[in-house]
């Protein structure tokens, strides 16, 4: 019976009301247990798929992190390169801090940027590896400075006088650097 | 998310379903009325939220349900055939009833459709005049209006079928 009879109903209306009210609808055919298993099966779909959707996101913002983080890592490395001093100015060392930042000094070899100073010894080694050890470059031996005292020579010199020590050529040769003043 | 559990599903079902498929049978033959409370079911374990009012929730979506499935029988010229063969019965008789259980599905049968619909929903759905007005998207006094009607020719057409003792004598 209905909770919430209208109070406006006359006596014989209530009659009708109370004798159609018990009839009971007549019984379906469906499973109670079968639409349970429907539901639940479409629940599970569901969250399956609420769940696929986060992971789907997840990855996404993995990717977009990992290139985000590879980028910073080849564009915002602190490179110094110190250049060659040249001309009695000290090393420099030049700071690129943005990833845009053109570097100068520097030279394509290769498919590769190297400094000056690499530049050359990788030349060198090219020549080398291609026309052997007569590649190399003949070493210069420094000119003794004459302003810089011989101090062995004066050392010998002084020690001739004063001990009487008796050196022989051979031997005065070995000891002496650079040429005798 | 706060969905409505299996167990309440559970217990929505075997409260209103026979109630349920009264109602979509307005519209639909047995199986179909039947699939349209299943879907409906269904449904309702997909929404996010439980509805608020979960009979009116209830009543309203097999009626929506239904009136599609009516449009796509319509357009399949099949209604007419299912209603004609329709043989299964509305209510279940049981000897101690004061009313024929046939004799009441042939008047609600031949009751105006409007009518018919908010004297199931009333007596059978157990809502409340409110809700009928929510289900129907109409106005309390207008459904009261309407319900009063049905009852009297629900009166009417019962006493037609069943003379009384006066008409008798």
């Amino acid at each position: 019976m209905p909770d919430q009879t209208p109070t406006r109903l006359n006596q014989e209306e209530l009659d009708i009301e109370r004798r159609l009210h018990e009839m009971v609808p007549a019984r379906h055919g469906m499973d109670r247990d079968t639409l349970m298993f429907q539901a639940g099966k479409r629940s599970g779909q569901r969250r399956a798929q609420q769940w696929r959707a986060l992971s789907v996101v997840l990855a996404v913002m993995t990717g977009i992190l990992a290139v985000a983080g590879f980028g910073r890592q080849s564009g915002y490395s602190s490179l110094e390169v110190a250049e060659t001093p040249g001309n009695g100015e000290p090393a420099v060392a030049v700071s690129v801090s943005e990833p845009g930042a053109r570097i100068d000094k520097t030279t394509r070899s290769g498919g590769h940027w190297h400094s000056p100073v690499a530049s050359e010894f990788l030349g060198l080694r090219e020549r080398v590896l291609s026309q052997g050890l007569d590649a190399l470059p003949t070493p210069v031996r420094a000119a003794p400075s004459l302003d810089v005292p011989n101090r062995v020579s004066d050392w010998l010199r002084q020690s001739r006088a004063g001990n009487g020590l008796n050196l022989s050529k051979s031997s005065h040769d070995q000891l002496t650097l650079g040429n005798p003043s | 998310m706060a969905t409505i559990e299996i167990k309440d599903l559970g217990r929505w079902f075997e409260q209103e379903s026979r109630a349920l498929v009264l109602y979509a049978r307005q519209w639909l033959d047995p199986v179909a009325a039947e699939d349209a409370v299943q879907d409906v079911f269904i449904r309702l374990i997909q929404e996010d939220q439980p509805p608020h009012h979960m009979k009116a929730w209830l009543y309203r979506a097999v009626r929506n349900r239904a009136l599609n499935g009516l449009r796509s029988w319509k357009r399949r010229s099949r209604w007419e055939d299912q209603a004609a063969t329709e043989t299964a019965h509305w209510f279940e008789s049981h000897p101690g009833q004061r009313i024929d259980a046939r004799l009441a599905e042939n008047a609600l049968h031949r009751l105006p459709p409007e009518e018919r619909e908010v004297v199931t929903l009333r007596i059978w759905g157990g809502l409340t005049l409110e809700e009928i007005a929510e289900v129907l998207g109409s106005s309390v006094p207008s459904v009261f209006r309407r319900y009063r009607a049905s009852l009297a020719h629900i009166q009417r057409l019962m006493e037609e079928r069943c003379p009384t003792k006066h008409q008798l004598a």
